[in-house]
């Protein structure tokens, strides 16, 4: 199930953060590999309008600033 | 679809809003985080701050789920440059208000309930129309 692959994911990452083993940098990388696996679950499931909706804003954000700082780094 | 015919009329009114109380700006958002009508100070970016609305307001409605609150009213940011109110409207809008430091919150409310009550018309008014 996608739920328990991305939930042991998870706490094999957090529990590498905290035990002092990944530092941030790491620990976001392996957040965006989390988030790899997710899409791949999403876009094989009929998603409600409604979850979509409240959960679009999260993504929007997360991808606007990430084209700030893009920019900033002069990528 | 409303909002956007009545585009000119609505930034009118919050740009005398705006103007009147001496804000930094007032934004009407989507619940997608998209922007819909603004009057904002030309240092602000409308098209971050409008997704930054929307997810305060959908982290909030988590958070408020998860701990068995029903309903968002409103979320007011406190910082030292002054305040920033989300107010969602008909669960399809946004309303946020940006304020210089030493506004009064009193003020914000009756500002918020103004421009809500006009958003509503409106949308009330395209209702009718149907």
């Amino acid at each position: 199930m996608a739920s328990d692959k991305v939930e042991q994911s998870l706490k094999e990452l957090e529990n590498k953060r905290k035990n002092g083993e990944i530092g941030s940098t790491e620990f976001y990388k392996g957040l965006l590999d989390i988030l790899e696996l997710i899409r791949k679950e999403l876009q094989a499931e009929q998603i409600d309008e409604k979850l979509a909706k409240r959960q679009t804003p999260l993504l929007l954000t997360f991808i606007k600033n990430q084209i700030k700082e893009f920019r900033n780094r002069g990528n | 679809m409303s909002i956007l015919e009545r585009e000119k009329e609505i930034k009118e009114f919050l740009k005398n809003i705006v103007k009147e109380h001496n804000l930094d700006g007032i934004l009407l958002v989507d619940m997608e985080g998209l922007p819909l009508v603004s009057y904002v100070d030309e240092s602000i970016d409308e098209d971050t701050v409008s997704a930054s609305s929307a997810a305060i307001i959908s982290a909030t409605m988590i958070a408020a789920s998860d701990t068995q609150k029903r309903g968002v009213n409103e979320i007011m940011i406190d910082t030292e440059d002054g305040y920033l109110v989300f107010t969602p409207i008909n669960e399809e809008y946004i309303l946020t208000v940006l304020t210089p430091p030493g506004a009064k919150l009193g003020i914000i409310r009756l500002i918020t309930n103004k421009v809500e009550e006009f958003i509503e018309s409106i949308l009330g008014q395209k209702e009718g129309k149907k």
